[in-house]
C-alpha cells in the first residue's frame, strides 16, 4: 500500500468524523439520531474506491472505539458498540466496500442516476440490512418492529444519497481519484 | 476534542488495557445470557459500584448515562407496550449494564494504550497491506486531519456566504472534498519523499 493510499484512508476517516459534527436532529420515536455522518462511508466508497474506502471506515471505528468522541453528538468509546445503533456502525465499512466496488465497476459509464442508485443500495439497503438485526436484538424487538422503527431514516438516507451522487459526479469531473488509481495499478 | 479518558489512580486504571477489553467483552456476553431479573439487577449494581472503585467523579457517570437514558426509556416504553413489565425491565437493566460496563473501560484507559490494543486487534488487516507502522501513520494523520477539515469547511461556507450561493450548505462538501484530496496528494508525496516507504 502506497503512502498516498494511507493518506486517503486517514482523510476519509477524518471526514466521517467531521460530518458527524454537523448539527443533528433527534427523533422522539426512534432512539438513533439522524446525522450527516453516514455520508462518510458513502463518499469514502465512491471517491477513493472499495478497498481504501472500507479501510478508512475501519480506521474511523477504531478511533471511536479507542475513546475519541467522534460520533454525532459527541459520543464515542466502547459503550457505543454495546448500544442499539452498534449494527449501523459496523455496517460503515461494508457500505463503503459495496459502494466502492459498484462505483469502480461502472466508473466509465457513471452518471448521476447510476451513482444515486449505487448510494441507495449501499447507504440504505446494506446499512439497514446490517443495522436492523443488531437493533432488534439489543432492543429486544421483533425484526418487523425494528424495520418499522428504523424506516424513519429512509427519507434522510435518500437525501444523503442525492448529495453523495452529486458530490461523486463533481469529484469525477474535478479530481478523479478512482480512475487515477486504476491507471496506476495497470502500469507494470 | 478531548478523549473521554479520566486520569485517576485506581486498580482499574492500572489493569492492562487488553485485559479490560477482554473482560468487558466477556462481561457483555454474560449479561446477554443471564435471564433472572434479580441477577440482572445485581450485575447492574455491581457495575455501578465499580465507578467509585475507579475513583471516577459522579459527573463521568452522568456523561456515560446521558446518551443511553433516552434510548433506554424509549425501548422500555416499547417493550412495556409489546411484551409486559418483566421483559421491559430486563431489557432496560441489560442495556444500562452493557453501556456502563463499556464506558468504564473507556473512562479508565488512556487513549494511547487503547490504540495499542486495538492496533494489535487489527492485525488481521495487515494482509490487506496495513502494517503496524502504516496503521500508526494513518491514526496520526486522521487525528490531525480533523481540525484541518473543520477549518477548510468553515472557509468554504464563508466563501459561499460571500457570493450568496444558493442551495443547502451540505453542497459545500463537494469543493471541500476536491480541495482536501489535492492537499492529501501533496502530503502523501511529502511523506514518501522523506523515505517513510522504505521502512515497510
Amino acid at each position: 500500500m502506497r503512502i498516498q493510499d494511507i493518506a486517503y484512508i486517514a482523510l476519509f476517516a477524518a471526514l466521517t468524523a467531521v460530518l458527524g459534527l454537523i448539527p443533528r436532529i433527534d427523533l422522539a420515536i426512534v432512539p438513533i439520531p439522524i446525522t450527516a455522518q453516514s455520508l462518510g462511508p458513502m463518499l469514502a466508497g465512491s471517491v477513493i474506491g472499495a478497498r481504501r474506502g472500507a479501510l478508512s471506515q475501519v480506521l474511523f471505528l477504531l478511533l471511536v472505539a479507542a475513546g475519541l468522541p467522534l460520533l454525532a453528538g459527541g459520543r464515542g468509546g466502547f459503550g457505543v458498540f454495546a448500544g442499539p445503533s452498534a449494527g449501523f456502525l459496523i455496517a460503515f465499512p461494508v457500505c463503503a466496500l459495496v459502494i466502492g466496488l459498484l462505483t469502480e465497476r461502472l466508473w466509465q459509464r457513471l452518471n448521476f442516476l447510476k451513482s444515486f442508485a449505487i448510494h441507495l443500495l449501499g447507504g440504505i439497503v446494506i446499512l439497514h440490512a446490517l443495522g436492523i438485526p443488531v437493533y432488534a436484538f439489543i432492543g429486544g424487538l421483533s425484526l418487523i418492529d425494528a424495520v418499522i422503527a428504523t424506516s424513519i431514516f429512509i427519507p434522510g438516507g435518500i437525501v444523503k444519497s442525492i448529495v453523495a451522487a452529486w458530490v461523486t459526479m463533481f469529484v469525477k469531473r474535478g479530481y478523479p481519484v478512482i480512475a487515477a488509481s486504476v491507471q496506476s495499478d495497470e502500469r507494470p | 476534542m478531548l478523549p473521554l479518558y479520566i486520569q485517576r489512580d485506581s486498580i482499574l486504571h492500572r489493569l492492562p488495557a487488553g485485559a479490560k477489553v477482554l473482560l468487558s467483552i466477556a462481561g457483555s456476553t454474560m449479561i446477554f445470557l443471564i435471564e433472572p431479573l434479580w441477577l440482572l439487577g445485581a450485575v447492574l449494581l455491581a457495575i455501578i459500584c465499580l465507578y467509585p472503585v475507579a475513583r471516577l467523579p459522579i459527573a463521568s457517570f452522568a456523561v456515560a448515562l446521558k446518551h443511553v437514558l433516552l434510548i433506554g426509556a424509549i425501548i422500555f416504553a416499547l417493550q412495556l407496550a409489546l411484551a409486559g413489565f418483566g421483559e421491559a425491565m430486563s431489557m432496560l437493566l441489560r442495556i444500562l449494564s452493557l453501556v456502563l460496563l463499556a464506558s468504564l473501560v473507556t473512562l479508565t484507559t488512556r487513549l494511547s494504550d487503547m490504540l495499542d490494543v486495538l492496533t494489535r486487534a487489527a492485525r488481521p488487516f495487515a494482509s490487506l497491506g496495513l502494517s503496524p507502522p502504516k496503521l500508526a501513520l494513518a491514526i496520526g494523520l486522521a487525528i490531525r486531519f480533523i481540525p484541518t477539515l473543520l477549518l477548510d469547511l468553515k472557509e468554504i461556507q464563508r466563501a459561499r456566504l460571500a457570493r450568496q450561493a444558493r442551495g443547502p450548505s451540505i453542497l459545500g462538501a463537494a469543493p471541500l472534498i476536491v480541495k482536501i484530496l489535492r492537499m492529501t496528494d501533496a502530503l502523501g508525496n511529502a511523506i514518501a519523499a522523506r523515505g517513510f516507504e522504505n521502512r515497510k
